[in-house]
């Protein structure tokens, strides 16, 4: 079971991009697009979301939000939010 | 098929609960095939909801309606038919409830099912058969939590169109090395 803090954020934006096949930077770049503009469907996020709950336990995304209208920023707002509880500038 | 189920099976994730589909949750789910915004296997026509209640059981093997554990409501179910213990496999299918389709958690209910049916039945394979229509929204799962062995081009007739069909599986060495490990992560907290 992860930690409930990681150590280094970086690996939120890692996690991603090995799930999307992009680079951290690229990622960083299009963070106010939604999931499923950068091509992710349901079984993609099903996987973010158990790889960043590896790294944080207690992360989970809303019980109606979907591919559709989550950006990366709004993951990032959770995984933030639910691991120092305050929303991170994500650079 | 009613079965006992071993104790160490677990049938509720952190989001989902595997409950026996209560006769009356059938119903509603007749009544939701009367929308457009349905499963395709909820699409099939049938005279009489009697007569979609009894095939629901008598048609599939093992069965679950998925319970989300914060509200207690039934929003999809998830089922196992044409089951082979010779073959050792058996073909799965998930239907949603139309306004859950498209979220995340109900998935955890996936891990639970593929996990009962494995345990349960010493299954080697669990094979599922995908419209194109649905797929989509699999489709990067593909070579990760399973395999997809083949495409039966312009096979399917929806929506008075031909659509692919798709066939995937998950053998046992896949769902040991990919799917098991994510059980113990999807469990619910112990009380």
């Amino acid at each position: 079971m992860g930690a409930d803090v990681p150590e280094d954020l970086d690996a939120f934006w890692q996690v991603l991009a090995t799930v999307f096949g992009h680079s951290g930077q690229e990622l960083r770049e299009n963070r106010d697009s939604t999931l499923a503009e950068l091509g992710i469907d349901e079984v993609s996020l099903f996987r973010i979301v158990l790889d960043l709950q590896s790294l944080n336990r207690h992360f989970d995304i809303p019980a109606q939000a979907d591919v559709r209208d989550t950006t990366l920023d709004d993951l990032w707002h959770y995984f933030t939010v639910m691991t120092h509880g305050h929303r991170g500038s994500g650079t | 098929m009613t079965a006992r189920i071993p104790p160490s099976v677990p049938l509720t994730s952190r989001h989902t609960r595997l409950r026996p589909p209560p006769v009356s949750f059938l119903h509603h789910i007749y009544e939701r095939t009367r929308c457009d915004d349905v499963p395709v296997l909820w699409n099939a026509d049938y005279e009489t909801p009697e007569r979609f209640v009894r095939s629901m059981y008598a048609d599939n093997d093992a069965q679950f309606a998925i319970e989300d554990v914060r509200s207690g409501r039934l929003v999809g179910l998830i089922s196992a038919y044409e089951l082979d213990l010779h073959h050792g496999t058996a073909y799965v299918t998930l239907a949603l409830l139309p306004g859950y389709r498209l979220r995340v958690w109900p998935l955890e209910a996936t891990i639970l099912f593929a996990n009962y049916l494995f345990v349960r039945f010493n299954l080697r394979k669990l094979c599922g058969r995908s419209v194109q229509r649905d797929f989509v929204q699999l489709r990067s799962g593909a070579d990760h939590f399973f395999d997809l062995e083949g495409v039966l081009h312009d096979h399917a007739m929806i929506d008075g169109e031909t659509q692919d069909l798709y066939l995937a599986a998950v053998d046992r060495e896949r769902w040991l090395r990919v799917g098991k490990p994510l059980l113990d992560r999807i469990r619910a907290p112990a009380v």
